[in-house]
């Protein structure tokens, strides 16, 4: 029991690091970004272009620790072309235009990697001494896992200190309310925009980048991850940072344990978790009808 | 609105261009060993709409025949289309590119020597792209042009999606890649014969070595993918264990869905099992990305490392050669292993394999069972086709029936249930990072094909 | 707001009498002139055609963007796989038609509560949960799906004349319904709901109503499908299925009934010739969709309407707040 919980918040956490960017952005620019799959696709390749590859056969820490943040940083200035490309012209669409539209860059996005790096599994060593794993509480722990956790807290304090105790997290949490307002006030509502969304995308980045020990790098990891990222920010509250850290780690555990205790559920959980809170809580669990949360 | 107008247009106008550019660099005749973005040019062959690229024989496996004409060759006759129709594009895209790699080096070989029946031989890829409507579609379209010898195919269902038009427009079909029973049981078909070991003959061949070389296993805990060939595959197992070593029993399993992101409580529930390192085994029923996950998020937990045996059934080299030095160490319960097999052929195979660009960062010492399942399947309708003396549907099925040829495995031929009667082999690879590509591959044996469980 | 511009009802009557008749002799002349590929080809684009103007009821009449419509074109087509050697073809497309609606309806039931984007995610999982289903169930195949599928003794040709003929009179009654005074309540539905429902209108019905009608419509697609490709997988189902008819809708024009129509054309074509090129055919199908939406928000036949005269002003683009 423990150990399934434990594993579950484990999971939870690197779906939140995909998660927070994804909601940031909805919350300043209103629009539910398909193409963050693709930023965390992205952040994983430039981690593995960067370390591994030649072969894959072991990976100094300082150097993976260069490579995430180069990485993440990277795909911020993807993210930050884009935006100025691309998404500029997407926000005056309608929600359900925008959508379609980061969809197609979703697909752009996705036939790029393609392209380069073929459909082949690949993947990252793990750091090292970061590939073991120790025992708390007689429950077997992976430590990357451990280093997960700690991350997912450190982004989830950083981005509460950025929004509620900055100045820039000011201006992005009035931009988030009202756009037109904050124009009329002298606001640069395109700058607070492009930061936003560059730093959702370095958030992007970061959990591609730092999942990839864990995952097998193809293309259609960037598919793979968005549908589960979107259950995480719908039932947490668009726009909610809180939300998608609670929905994040109960899918995770709710995940963990049906594949203990009834695993013809694993998979489906999530549909139906998402289903039966948006029936009963169709704004979803932490909300603010404007704004970030 | 004009300008937008205008943009829109430019815009339309460079995907076609793109397009069209990308067929044209590959129509030029690159072979199917090009790198990714070419080699799917020669995969290339647009549906329908006309363009159509038959893969080029000139290629680098056998130099004098990258003439485009045939006169200096001697060929007689017109050139002999073969049907080529396998996953090219999209998440299996890679399975469908190994394979046509391997039909193109058997093409090349026998251009080289002459061709078929004096005529030269040439592939005419198309891609059905793991779609029933687009095999349904390509099908159709290789009737209409008269093609009726059809080689590729990895998905089981597009199989059975191509047989009722193989049947009515009495075409063949080899399959290189599909390994599903039922396609030679239940489903069988005289105008479908297949040439990978299916699921069966390699439960066969793992449980005989749990009976014999493995026979101090005691719990055989399972890993599958959720889905039904899994489930069957992994019951299976476990009768003809019980009939092959009555001392080993079937322990935990795991069921992982295709589209799982998180392996972790999947390997906490073997675990939990208390697997002993002395005398547990695994049947490793994963393949493709979702193997490569559960390994990585395996290795920190040491899972394969409770194990005194590993035994990846469907996966192969592609899996070590992701894992590198992480990589654990892995019995291959497969159809062909390049090391297993001492014979002309399977030099002339190695040979023209390794004059080949290395493929999308796949790190590998020999040919690929892909590759191998691709030659194979080629082999068997030129040795049919020659020995028939015709190209016709009803004498190459004579043929195909009837024949012996050699393979790389050394010789072959079907058996009455069109399956190709060929060893299986089990060779095990590990992580080691003093090799090239962090893992080093050793000890190929050779298991049946006529293996039966003793009692 | 842009005020809703009167139907041109006649303009598009006369377009539909003149296109009726050549859609017709082209129908019955088609299988002697084009090889089976090629016929294969256009059954499927008339099966597009059918699916992605039934599903324009929920996006260019009602505002409800469902992204799970593959599962009732899914739910239609593995009926047809179940009964095909029970029931005549006839009476089978019908009970399809009837089966999916009713499963659209329920699913309907309970996702129409929701808006807008949360509403497409509800249908984009509960469609991914059907799809799982069909994966996970020994008896409609698992992942092989349900092959061999016969229409009785109806030759290719026969399929044909089937698929042609059920399609033409598919959309001939979704463009009545279109356009009886239950559509032009739907596209007011889609402009003002709130309006709507001040005025009285029983919202939830309409919208419940408009759901069902595209899941008919998906079916009886799903259908013909089961039917031209012999084979039902369930792949069918899957969300990114869901994806294809609102490209068609958005490359073709929401705003117009044909537009769908022409989408359908316009993009299984286009797919068609990206077959075989690995990640291109991504790059391009995406820029596509980001070119159309941003360049041409109202679609092929809004760009090209005003060759045709009047049609054009009726458009409506898919910009938000307008």
């Amino acid at each position: 029991m423990l150990g399934s919980v434990f594993a579950g918040i484990g999971d939870g956490f690197l779906l939140f690091l995909i998660a927070s960017g994804l909601t940031l952005i909805f919350g300043v620019m209103r629009i539910l970004n398909f193409s963050h799959g693709g930023y965390f696709m992205l952040g994983g390749y430039f981690v593995y272009q960067a370390v591994a590859s030649g072969s894959p056969i072991s990976l100094p820490l300082p150097l993976f620790v260069l490579a995430v943040v180069g990485g993440a940083l990277a795909v911020g200035v993807v993210g930050i072309a884009t935006e100025r490309l691309i998404f500029r012209k997407i926000y005056r669409l309608s929600d359900i235009a925008s959508l379609l539209g980061t969809f197609g860059l979703l697909l752009v996005i996705e036939g790029v990697a393609e392209i380069i790096w073929g459909v082949n599994p690949m993947s990252v060593p793990f750091p090292t001494a970061l590939g073991r794993s120790i025992v708390v509480g007689g429950v077997r722990v992976g430590t990357y896992s451990i280093v997960l956790i700690a991350v997912g807290i450190v982004v989830a304090v950083g981005l509460w200190a950025l929004l509620w105790r900055t100045a820039f997290g000011e201006r992005a949490r009035a931009v988030a309310e009202d756009r037109y307002v904050c124009e009329l006030a002298g606001v640069n509502t395109a700058l607070v925009s492009t930061s936003v969304f560059a730093l959702g995308t370095v958030l992007a980045g970061l959990g591609g980048a730092l999942a990839t020990p864990l995952i097998a790098l193809t293309p259609d990891v960037a598919t793979a991850f968005i549908i589960e990222a979107f259950a995480i920010v719908i039932v947490g509250g668009l726009g909610s940072i809180s939300g998608a850290m609670i929905a994040a780690i109960g899918f995770g555990v709710a995940d963990s344990l049906a594949i203990t205790y009834y695993p013809p559920l694993s998979g489906v959980i999530f549909f139906i978790l998402m289903f039966v809170v948006l029936l009963v809580r169709p704004q979803g669990l932490v909300s603010n009808a404007r704004g970030l949360a | 609105m004009k300008k937008h107008r205008t943009t829109f247009a430019a815009l339309a106008a460079c995907s076609l261009v793109i397009a069209a550019c990308s067929s044209a660099g590959t129509s030029t005749g690159s072979s199917s060993t090009a790198p990714p973005s070419q080699s799917q040019g020669s995969g290339s062959s647009s549906a329908g709409g006309g363009g159509e690229t038959s893969a080029s024989s000139a290629s680098q496996a056998s130099t004098e025949s990258s003439g485009s004409t045939a006169s200096g060759s001697g060929f007689t006759g017109e050139p002999l289309k073969i049907g080529f129709l396998d996953t090219m594009t999209g998440a299996n895209g890679n399975v469908g590119q190994l394979a046509l790699q391997g039909a193109q080096i058997a093409v090349d070989q026998w251009n080289a020597q002459g061709g078929v029946l004096g005529r030269k031989i040439e592939l005419e890829v198309k891609d059905e792209e793991l779609s029933p409507d687009k095999t349904v579609q390509h099908m159709r379209e290789f009737a209409s042009e008269g093609i009726n010898l059809v080689t590729g195919f990895t998905s089981s269902a597009d199989v059975l999606a191509a047989k009722p038009l193989a049947e009515q427009n009495n075409q063949l079909i080899v399959t290189a890649g599909t390994t599903d029973t039922s396609l030679t049981t239940t489903q069988h078909s005289k105008n479908v014969y297949e040439v990978a070991a299916n699921v069966h003959m390699m439960n066969v061949a793992a449980a005989h070595l749990a009976a014999t070389e493995w026979k101090d296993t005691k719990v055989w805990d399972g890993v599958a993918y959720d889905y039904l060939t899994g489930h069957d595959a992994w019951n299976e197992f476990g009768k003809l264990l019980a009939t092959a070593n009555p001392n080993a029993k079937t322990g935990k399993t795991a069921f992982v869905p295709f589209t799982a992101t998180q392996d972790t409580p999947f390997i906490n529930s073997l675990l939990a099992g208390n697997p002993d390192p002395q005398s547990s085994a695994l049947y490793f029923f994963l393949f493709g990305g979702g193997a490569v996950q559960f390994a990585k998020q395996a290795h920190p937990l040491d899972l394969f490392k409770q194990y005194k045996v590993v035994a990846g059934i469907g996966a192969g080299e592609e899996f070590s050669s992701a894992l590198g030095a992480e990589g654990p160490h892995i019995y291959y319960v497969h159809d062909y292993f390049y090391q297993g097999y001492d014979n002309p052929v399977n030099q002339a195979f190695i040979d023209a394999w390794k004059k080949l660009p290395p493929f999308q960062g796949l790190n590998l010492y020999g040919p690929h069972e892909w590759t191998y399942e691709g030659y194979t399947a080629m082999l068997a309708y030129l040795n049919a086709i020659k020995t028939a003396g015709s190209t016709e549907t009803d004498a190459v099925r004579t043929a195909l029936s009837s024949i012996e040829f050699d393979s790389p495995m050394g010789k072959v031929k079907f058996d009455p249930s069109n399956i190709l009667a060929a060893p299986v082999t089990v060779w095990q690879c590990q992580g080691d990072s003093t090799a090239q590509f962090g893992y080093k591959c050793f000890g190929a044996e050779s298991v049946g094909p006529d293996v039966t469980l003793a009692k | 707001m842009r005020a809703v511009l009167p139907e041109r009802r006649a303009g598009e009557a006369t377009v539909l009498g003149f296109a009726g008749p050549l859609i017709a002799i082209a129908v019955a002349v088609i299988p002697s002139v084009v090889s089976g590929a090629t016929m294969f080809l256009m059954e499927q684009v008339l099966i597009q055609i059918l699916f992605a103007t039934s599903t324009n009821f929920l996006f260019g009449r009602s505002h409800m963007p469902s992204f799970g419509q593959a599962a009732f074109f899914g739910t239609g087509a593995y009926t047809v796989a179940l009964l095909y050697s029970h029931v005549p073809v006839a009476a089978l497309l019908l009970l399809a038609m009837a089966f999916s609606a009713v499963c659209s309806a329920l699913i309907a039931a309970v996702s129409v509560r929701t808006r807008g984007i949360i509403f497409a995610n509800v249908t984009l999982a509960l469609g991914q949960g059907m799809y799982l289903l069909a994966f996970k169930t020994s008896w409609v195949g698992g992942e092989n799906g349900i092959p061999g599928i016969t229409a009785g003794s109806l030759s290719t040709r026969g399929i044909w004349y089937l698929t042609g003929g059920v399609v033409v009179a598919a959309v001939a009654v979704c463009w009545v319904i279109y356009h009886s005074p239950f559509g032009v309540t739907l596209q007011a539905l889609r402009e003002d709901a709130v309006r709507l429902e001040f005025l009285g209108v029983r919202v939830g019905r309409f919208r419940l109503a408009a759901f069902t009608l595209a899941g008919a419509g998906a079916g009886l697609a799903g259908g013909l499908f089961a039917y031209t490709a012999g084979i039902v997988t369930p792949g069918t189902m899957y969300w990114t299925q869901s994806g294809y008819p609102i490209l068609m809708i958005l490359v073709g024009g929401m705003g117009f009934f044909w537009g769908p129509a022409v989408g359908a054309i316009g993009v299984t074509l286009l797919l068609n010739q990206l077959s075989g090129h690995p990640g291109w055919d991504l790059v391009i199908l995406g820029l596509v969709l980001i070119g159309v939406l941003l360049f041409a928000p109202r679609g092929l036949v809004g760009l090209f309407g005003s060759w045709f005269g009047r049609l054009s002003q009726k458009g409506l683009g898919v910009t938000a707040g307008s």
